[in-house]
């Protein structure tokens, strides 16, 4: 993860000689993004934020498909590990936890553990 | 949760992406899919704050793209800047490319505004004749 960044002055597209990292080999799979009249919404959701320039929303979406693309990367190599086709949320916690960059979202699986255990009982 | 039932992102575009980026069979269980939801959200929040407060430390009102690019930089995720950094010049581009379409067809007509308004009003009475004929 700690590879250097290199940011080229004269970025243009195609430049998969940038370093790679989790999630990139997906992102670039990525037709369908997300909403940015929501991403905008969700930012706003925050009191705090006012006003936002218009290609903000575009690049925070950007942004959070790579973090949803590093994400499920790992956790389905995580549960190829484990030679399950589906990932489970405790692939999803596991990733999470020993992820660094994750750290801000460790508790958000717990209530969902929760949620999958229910059902199964229910069952 | 509740609160944030109607603010959240759309099912269906979280899926088709999960569709795009998964193989074909695989997937996720239903918890796991709510799980990430809420952790994108999560991010798209911590996003904002960090760059709202960069935003306010260099007292401007709006969040631009740069903020947003520091605000990663200090949150780690440094490894997302050049391909957001390429995106955001791509935007740009593409906004130069309408302006420059939008001006083109101004130019072209050869006419002053006045010159323009005069032809569209003229447009304007040649079709009310023809609605009452």
């Amino acid at each position: 993860m700690a590879d250097t960044v290199k940011i080229e002055s004269d970025t243009n597209e195609a430049s998969d000689t940038t370093t790679s990292f989790a999630g990139l080999t997906g992102y670039r799979q990525m037709k369908t993004h997300f909403p940015s009249a929501r991403v905008k919404k969700l930012m706003q959701s925050d009191e705090d934020v006012g006003k936002v320039a218009q290609a903000t929303p575009l690049v925070v979406g950007r942004a959070v498909e790579l973090f949803m693309c590093a994400l499920v990367e790992k956790a389905l190599e995580e549960s190829q590990h484990s030679h399950t086709k589906k990932i489970s949320v405790q692939a999803l916690k596991k990733v999470i936890d020993s992820n660094e960059e994750f750290d801000f979202v460790t508790d958000v699986c717990d209530k969902y553990i929760n949620a999958a255990a229910n059902e199964t009982t229910d069952n | 949760m509740s609160d944030n039932d109607d603010l959240s992102l759309p099912r269906a575009t979280i899926q088709k992406i999960l569709t795009e980026i998964l193989p074909n069979d695989s997937c996720l269980t239903k918890e796991a899919r709510e799980a990430l939801i809420e952790c994108c959200i999560n991010f798209i929040m911590i996003v904002a704050t960090e760059s709202n407060d960069i935003a306010e430390q260099e007292l401007k009102k709006t969040i631009s793209t740069d903020h947003v690019i520091s605000a990663l930089h200090n949150l780690g995720f440094d490894h997302y800047i050049p391909i957001l950094e390429e995106f955001v010049e791509s935007c740009r581009n593409n906004a130069k490319i309408k302006e420059k379409r939008k001006e083109s067809k101004f130019v072209k007509s050869g006419l002053t505004e006045e010159e323009l308004l005069a032809k569209q009003q003229e447009l304007f009475k040649a079709s009310r004749e023809r609605l009452q004929k």
